[in-house]
């Protein structure tokens, strides 16, 4: 058994490993995504009271600390078993949305663009944000100011913190005032024209990527999220529906509290990360993807002017192009402009600024699960806790987590495709590399330094003999 | 005369926060100090508004505990098709403002980078030298003439 | 009644007989950090962060503890005290689990304010890391061990102000902690009147109100001088 390993993945926010194991006929056997998963975050939390649940869990993202302290707080509004106040859900919502934008921001503007609309074969050194720039200096200033959008409307609602802890069980901890909502109005026609502009750029260059399209993880599987009553595009609350290959619904709408009638966790031996399958169609089957991909395929329509008008050109070209996730990053580009939509809708409600943001009460519910759609996925918090309140049992489905079995087969596919005995090729590594940022996996608790490390591609004969190798600094 | 001061790094991953600890006391002294996860390119709006920008950074390279400081350039060529690293940031700072400005980094060398809080013994006992190498690093009027007659 | 006159960093000051360092240094709007002590209750002398230099004496003292003396010298300030209260500080950290950016008193606890006033910007001793629980069988109250740092506020408000004695501590050293009653949880304590006064006047994220979420424990600490004082008037 030989096996290539690329180490780490470098443009994802993290540290990451990919393994190809090559079969003695030289084609790739199987191909594996390692992470570095954060199981040590739940253990962290048992014996803690549950109203730290939502800042503690922001921790263990430095990514998108957000989605965490919503699913979390959700959790805990469920161990209360109260409602929660209209105006904190408001502003639970348009905190989440600028998580959303910020996040979707930073893996098209940043990560994706330059690969993108400079041509995955573009000389590397200037295949980056600088280079892009160059090119087209709107565009990056744009994405830039999209990106800090986000970030300040994060930072304004939910104070200047790396890891806000605002959300809480109950509601939120305190109202915005009106000068936030002014900023939140005034910043939205801006932000929907820098998308618009991107979309366009986008699309444009679609079809220089036909090889992209056919290859990237262009394979059928199962897709699951939420989706609000009306079937709409939700982030922050609402039912499970699973479709299949064709579209059709397998689930309609499913009670997210009860996930684990709906999906079960298969073990990755070699990886931290868990891997969950639709528990019908049994494993690996049932593998089914998340994020925004997901989501755009679920809903009947978004269920603003935009971003729907955006669904119904993608969704032609989605139909053609089959099951591809490289569709991903335009369906991350409608996802802003529906966030942008939603967030100045929902900011300009005659109710924002009241006071009555938080309902307070004890534990009446000794298990809570709070479900949320992350930048990535769908994201599933579920606590126990003991009569005191204090936390006995942790279970964290993160999107990377929902996504694992997809991306390793998203992976194999493209490597059989382009990966060639024992020759490894630049262009392969981008295209391999390329596959998991369209899932952009969110590594959690990783560390900085580590993504400094050089990547290294080795390649091991059938004793596990190092027979090639592959060494590029990522400084 | 204005610095600004960037920390690198996870602080639930031990010595790889080193950089950002370091940048919330700095904030906590009134200074301008951001704590960041990773290079990000809003910084680059930040950074292009200052005279004077020092990154603080976990070496995972260098000796446990030894603290360097260096000038840094905007990257001419900046590293093809990966995350964007400092001197990337800088090159984009440089590009949104008329120049970019002067840029330092301080680092210290780091040891452990397992889940939780607190430095390695190494790491502890540098990091006092580590912050106040950092605070000497911002801007007063002599200390930039001196910077300027240095270079020029 | 007669009025000593002695120095306070190369500052004349009178005192009463019987007043102590701290005391007299408080009345002169000299600032000396503590931690145990609490106007209002006894003093026990407990941190040590308090710790003076005294003339003539070889080690450093505590002020809230020591009463002061005609003609007596003392320095609040030194490179030699600054280092002390530095280890004191670091000690009290490495000694049990202080996360303060996951703690309910962020942002508003006594300990971590030392840290920041005092310049105590890291631990060097290793980390004990010891398991310790969280008390929260009480209806509306909660102690964390994690955060506790003996310094008996809770013990002395509960027993002198409240008349409870609900509180006590067990075992010895390193290995001493807060019990209520007889070890018993606090729920389910007898004595306890549900006051919340030990709550109020500790120091730290040990003691607090359940429903907190990180950084929202506040305190105060006022009424404790005032109790005493109308008591005092009563009797
Ligand atoms: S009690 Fe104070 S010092 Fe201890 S963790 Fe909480 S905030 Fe930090
Ligand atoms: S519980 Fe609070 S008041 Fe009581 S000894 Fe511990 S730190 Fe002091
Ligand atoms: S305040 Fe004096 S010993 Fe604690």
């Amino acid at each position: 058994m030989r096996r290539i390993e690329i180490d780490p993945v470098t443009r994802i926010e993290g540290h990451a490993r990919i393994t190809l194991q090559l079969g003695d006929d030289g084609r790739v056997r199987d191909a594996r995504f390692h992470v570095d998963q954060f199981r040590g975050f739940e253990k962290l939390a048992v014996g803690r009271p549950f109203h730290e649940m939502p800042g503690l869990m922001a921790r263990t993202c430095g990514i998108c600390p957000i989605s965490h302290l919503v699913a979390s707080a959700k959790a805990g509004d469920a161990l209360l078993a109260v409602a929660i106040p209209e105006p904190a859900i408001r502003l639970r919502r348009i905190l989440h949305l600028a998580q959303i934008l910020q996040s979707h921001a930073l893996s098209f503007f940043y990560l994706s663009a330059p690969d993108l609309l400079l041509g995955m074969d573009a000389d590397p050194a200037r295949r980056n944000l600088v280079g892009l720039y160059d090119e087209e200096p709107e565009l990056v200033r744009g994405g830039i100011a999209l990106r800090a959008f986000g970030q300040e409307i994060i930072a304004r609602m939910a104070g200047k913190r790396v890891h806000p802890a605002w959300v809480v069980p109950g509601g939120v901890a305190t109202p915005i005032d009106a000068e936030t909502r002014d900023f939140l109005l005034a910043g939205v026609p801006g932000a929907i024209a820098t998308v618009e502009q991107a979309l366009a750029s986008f699309r444009m260059r679609l079809v220089g990527f036909e090889a992209e399209i056919q290859h990237f993880a262009n394979f059928p599987s199962l897709f699951l999220g939420l989706v609000d009553t009306n079937g709409e595009l939700e982030h922050y609350e609402g039912r499970l529906r699973v479709i299949d290959p064709t579209g059709a619904r397998i689930v309609e709408g499913f009670d997210p509290a009860r996930y684990q009638e709906l999906i079960a966790e298969a073990d990755e031996p070699d990886s931290y990360l868990k891997a969950p399958y639709f528990r019908a169609f049994g494993f690996p089957d049932g593998i089914y993807r998340v994020g925004p991909l997901a989501r755009l395929r679920l809903v009947t329509r978004c269920g603003t002017p935009r971003a729907d008008a955006a669904l119904e050109i993608f969704r032609g070209r989605d139909a053609s192009a089959g099951q591809a996730s490289f569709l991903y990053h335009e369906a991350r580009l409608i996802e802003m402009l529906f966030a942008l939509e939603r967030i100045e809708e929902l900011a300009g409600h005659a109710e924002l600024l009241d006071p009555d943001v938080r309902a307070h009460a004890g534990p009446n519910r000794r298990e809570g699960i709070g479900v949320a759609e992350a930048p990535r996925g769908t994201l599933i918090h579920h606590y126990r806790i003991d009569a005191d309140g204090l936390v006995t049992a942790v279970n964290l489905i993160i999107a990377t987590g929902h996504n694992a079995l997809a991306m390793n087969r998203g992976v194999l596919q493209v490597a059989r495709h382009f990966v060639d005995g024992e020759r490894l090729q630049e262009g392969m590594l981008n295209r391999v590399e390329a596959v998991i940022r369209a899932f952009d996996p969110c590594l959690a608790c990783s560390t900085h330094a580590l993504g400094k490390m050089p990547l290294a591609i080795r390649l091991f004969d059938a004793q596990g003999r190092v027979v090639d190798e592959l060494r590029r600094s990522s400084r | 005369m204005t610095t600004l001061w960037i920390g690198l790094g996870n602080s639930l991953r031990r010595d790889d926060g080193v950089g950002a600890r370091a940048a919330e006391i700095l904030a906590a002294e009134g200074l301008r100090a951001r704590a960041v996860f990773q290079p990000l390119p809003e910084l680059a709006l930040e950074i292009a508004a200052v005279q004077r920008v020092v990154f603080l950074d976990a070496d995972l390279d260098d000796a446990p505990g030894v603290v360097r400081q260096r000038r840094i350039a905007p990257a001419a060529d900046p590293e093809g098709g990966h995350r964007l690293d400092v001197p990337g940031l800088l090159a984009l700072a440089a590009r949104l403002a008329r120049r970019g400005p002067e840029a330092w980094i301080v680092s210290i060398g780091i040891l452990d980078v397992d889940a939780g809080e607190g430095f390695s013994t190494p790491v502890a006992a540098g990091f006092g030298e580590f912050l106040d190498c950092a605070r000497h690093l911002a801007v007063t009027p002599s200390a930039s003439h001196a910077a300027r007659t240095h270079h020029g | 009644m007669s009025v000593y006159t002695l120095e306070i960093d190369g500052r004349e000051v009178g005192a009463r007989p019987g007043e102590t360092i701290l005391a007299v240094a408080r009345e002169h709007q000299i600032e000396i950090p503590t931690l145990c002590s609490l106007e209002g209750l006894s003093t026990v002398g407990a941190c040590r962060l308090c710790l003076t230099e005294v003339e003539g004496a070889s080690r450093l003292l505590p002020a809230c503890t020591t009463a002061v003396a005609e003609g007596m010298r003392v320095r609040t300030q030194s490179e030699r005290i600054a280092r002390y209260r530095r280890g004191i500080l670091e000690l009290l950290f490495a000694e049990r689990n202080h996360q303060c950016a996951v703690c309910v008193s962020n942002g508003h606890c006594d300990l971590q304010a030392l840290a920041t006033s005092l310049g105590m910007d890291h631990v060097r001793v290793p980390y004990r890391d010891p398991l310790l629980s969280v008390d929260a069988s009480h209806e509306r109250f909660a102690l964390d061990h994690n955060r506790c740092v003996l310094c008996t506020r809770c013990v002395r408000v509960c027993d002198e102000i409240e008349g409870a004695h609900t509180w006590d501590v067990a075992g010895r050293g390193i290995g001493s902690w807060i019990v209520s009653d007889l070890a018993d949880p606090w729920g389910e304590s007898s004595s306890c009147t549900g006051c919340g006064k030990c709550v109020q006047v500790c120091p730290t994220g040990a003691l607090f109100e359940k429903g907190k979420a990180i950084g929202e424990m506040t305190k105060r600490t006022a009424f404790v001088p005032m109790l005493q004082h109308m008591r005092g008037r009563r009797r």
